[in-house]
């Protein structure tokens, strides 16, 4: 090996790399072979990347990479030079020397092998264009969120299998950086979080669907709870139930059990104090993750109002998922679509459509579309213990009587009933009219002979943009009411037909990703307005 | 032709069937028009190399020629777009246009623009019915690169109403916004 040490230059000095051997040497060069590695791969995305302004996250995401496997490399080299001094000035004893190298750089060694896989899958693969049109206002969405408790965030929307999310790829980097200097961990502090939102590949162009993303908020928000109060509403409103039910669960859940076939004739009786515990702990953990999809559920149509139900039934009808049985695939994780739905219907008709009004074209078809949602969702119902029962609807009613929801979003994610209000109609009229939905304009009453209205000068305000949450939910209201269909009949419920309900659909989420795509021009170039016109050079004399 | 004003109130009455949307400033609005701003979306032509020509008579071909022959772009807000001295463009307006059935427009470069040897706009006439954003067909006949912003006021559109009845309303599935070639 003939290679030059960084630290040669200064000295005007070629310092010649240790001469290790054995193990030493090939942990040395097995470590040095990944980070080489990486650091090129991580080349060529930043290369890849580097006009891509459409992928700030990304981008980050490799930069704090390059630093963590630059830092890396530099210590790997340290840890040999001090191992190659230790071996020869022969104070340490080699046996000793070794086994401190080996644990030092072994130790990155493996924390590399854990962490990059999983972040490097992410940074390798940006998302779609079809979901470009959510980055804007799902990003803002979760930075009002997180507004008390993180500086910046940045956004990777990922293709991958199912929706899914990873709060903070900062912490993954971190993981490796403990290893590491800690001036290194001040530099990935000063990193904007990273958030991962994963999103089903193959629906990609499912722009309405694509509102289950707010689903995935929520759980950010769940999960957030060690750094902060952020989360706090919820979880209070589930610890308090299962404080409130343990000794209950811990009394009746064995014999109940038994009952059930579950645990074996005599085992309840025979089980000690502490397999008791541990089966009430157990239970009341798998409560805690149907209580946090339930909660999920609720921060999500918090956030985007009724065209979450829709976004559900449509992603998930076809599954089997309706009711969850015990000891089933995704019986220790989540309760069955049936009852989630429920729930959040009853949300959305209680929070955004309180009552029936008659001079509100959009609010009934929004109002008939959950009723008929909620009449085709089948009786059946999860498999759970009274006990268990008992429990989970405990923490519920907590959490919607505790007004969780709101304390959680604020006023800045909070979708607010009002501007459900006033928006959905325009969203609907102009979805009617042919005109996409992008921005609110001031309405003109006509004149009391039914003309339109003279102006004296053209108004200085003229319009802001509309927002995610209200494009998508006069979307759902005008395709589930059967405009949006290219035919006025009933004739593409027939078979010969299904070609063209297919090509509505398609159609009509492309419409709705251009409309989303238009009110983010709109939004943002308002804001860049008076930059941009300052650059309408050269004069202007037309 | 219809004045600003006339142009302004209808865009304010949503039964008059005429749209631009989204109109970032009123300012565009001018006496007899209004200025369309520069989309977000590209599509560059590549030097011939694979393409020897566009034939009109191979019907087959020329499909899958004229993509082989094309890079899809698309640019942030506000970002920079370069279109060098001989090169050639498509982009789109940033406003989706949706007109009634007695209404037709017409769309024409700015001679401030023009002037620097960018040529804008080849079909510049709109059919009443129109729904959709304007394509603009970009080439700098100049000598000079111009470098184009995303959200630049790059072309102005005038309209005119039909005197006699123009085309029966539309009962075609409304056009999506997105896509560079409207």
């Amino acid at each position: 090996m003939s290679e030059e040490s960084p630290a040669a230059g200064s000295a005007g000095l070629v310092e010649h790399p240790p001469a290790l051997s054995g193990l030493s040497l090939r942990i040395m060069r097995g470590s040095l072979v990944r980070v080489r590695r990486l650091q090129e791969e991580l080349t060529t995305l930043r290369s890849a990347y580097a006009e891509r302004e459409d992928l700030p996250g990304l981008r980050t995401l490799v930069e704090g990479m390059s630093v963590v496997a630059a830092e890396i490399e530099r210590e790997i080299m340290s840890e040999s030079r001090q191992l190659h001094r230790r071996l020869q000035d022969g104070r340490t004893s080699a046996e000793q020397a070794e086994e401190r190298f080996r644990d030092k750089v072994g130790g990155l060694v493996n924390a590399l092998d854990v962490v990059l896989p999983r972040v490097l899958q992410i940074a390798r693969t940006p998302h779609g264009r079809e979901v470009e049109a959510l980055i804007h206002p799902v990003t803002r969405l979760v930075a009002s969120l997180f507004r008390r408790e993180v500086r910046s965030i940045e956004l990777i929307f990922e293709p991958a299998d199912d929706y899914a999310y990873q709060l903070s790829l900062v912490d993954e980097l971190m993981r490796v950086a403990n290893k590491l200097k800690p001036e290194l961990r001040d530099q990935l502090d000063d990193l904007p979080q990273m958030v991962a939102i994963s999103y089903p590949q193959h629906l990609e162009a499912e722009t309405l669907v694509h509102v289950i993303i707010a689903h995935e908020i929520g759980h950010t928000v769940v999960d957030y709870v060690p750094k902060g109060f952020l989360s706090a509403p919820i979880v209070e409103a589930f610890d308090l139930a299962a404080d409130e039910h343990f000794g209950r669960l811990q009394e009746k859940l064995d014999p109940e059990l038994e009952r059930g076939g579950q645990v074996e004739a005599g085992e309840g009786e025979d089980a000690d104090e502490d397999d008791s515990k541990s089966r009430t702990d157990k239970a009341i953990d798998r409560l805690r993750k149907w209580y946090e999809e339930f909660a999920c559920d609720a921060l999500a149509v918090g956030m985007v109002g009724p065209a979450y139900a829709f976004a559900l039934a449509d992603l998930d009808l076809a599954s089997n998922r309706w009711a969850q049985i015990r000891g089933g695939a995704g019986h220790d994780s989540h309760p069955g679509l049936a009852w989630r739905l429920r729930r959040v219907i009853d949300q959305a008709r209680r929070e955004y459509l309180p009552e029936e009004r008659e001079d509100a074209e959009a609010w009934g078809a929004i109002r008939a579309a959950l009723a008929e949602l909620e009449a085709v969702i089948p009786t059946e119902s999860d498999e759970l213990l009274e006990v268990e029962r008992e429990l989970l609807d405990a923490a519920l009613q907590n959490l919607d009587e505790g007004d969780a929801v709101e304390k959680v979003l604020g006023y800045n994610a909070r979708y607010s009933p009002e501007d459900f209000d006033v928006d959905i109609e325009v969203v609907w009229e102009k979805l009617g009219a042919g005109i996409p939905p992008a921005e609110r304009i001031g309405r003109r009453t006509p004149e009391p002979d039914g003309s339109r209205p003279k102006l004296e000068r053209v108004p200085d305000r003229w319009s802001s943009s509309m927002s995610w949450a209200s494009i998508v939910n006069g979307a759902y209201a005008h395709w589930q009411s059967g405009r949006a269909l290219s035919s006025d009949s009933d004739a593409h419920r027939v078979l010969p037909d299904r070609h063209r309900v297919a090509r509505d659909w398609m159609n009509f989420n492309a419409y709705v990703r251009g409309t989303i795509e238009l009110a983010n021009l709109h939004e943002q170039l308002t804001a860049a307005r008076e930059r941009l016109d300052g650059l309408n050079a050269p004069p202007e004399e037309d | 032709m219809l004045s600003g004003l006339e142009i302004a109130e209808r865009l304010l009455d949503h039964t008059s069937g005429m749209a631009i949307t989204p109109l970032i400033d009123p300012g565009q609005i001018g006496d007899a028009g209004i200025d369309l701003r520069l989309g977000p979306d590209f599509v560059v032509m590549r030097r011939a190399t694979a393409v020897a020509a566009f034939d009109p008579a191979k019907v087959d071909e020329i499909g899958q020629r004229i993509r082989d022959y094309q890079d899809y772009l698309r640019r942030p807000p506000g970002s920079a777009f370069y279109l060098h001295p001989g090169q050639f463009a498509i982009a789109r307006s940033l406003e989706y246009l949706t007109l009634p059935d007695r209404v037709s427009a017409q769309v024409a470069g700015r001679s401030s623009w023009g002037r620097l040897g960018l040529v804008i706009q080849t079909a510049p006439l709109i059919q009443p019915t129109f729904r959709g954003t304007i394509t603009l067909e970009l080439a700098n006949v100049g000598t000079v690169p111009i470098v184009l912003y995303v959200g630049l006021r790059i072309a102005q559109v005038m309209f005119f109403d039909v005197t006699r009845d123009g085309a029966p309303p539309t009962t075609a599935q409304t056009p999506p916004p997105e896509g560079a070639a409207a």
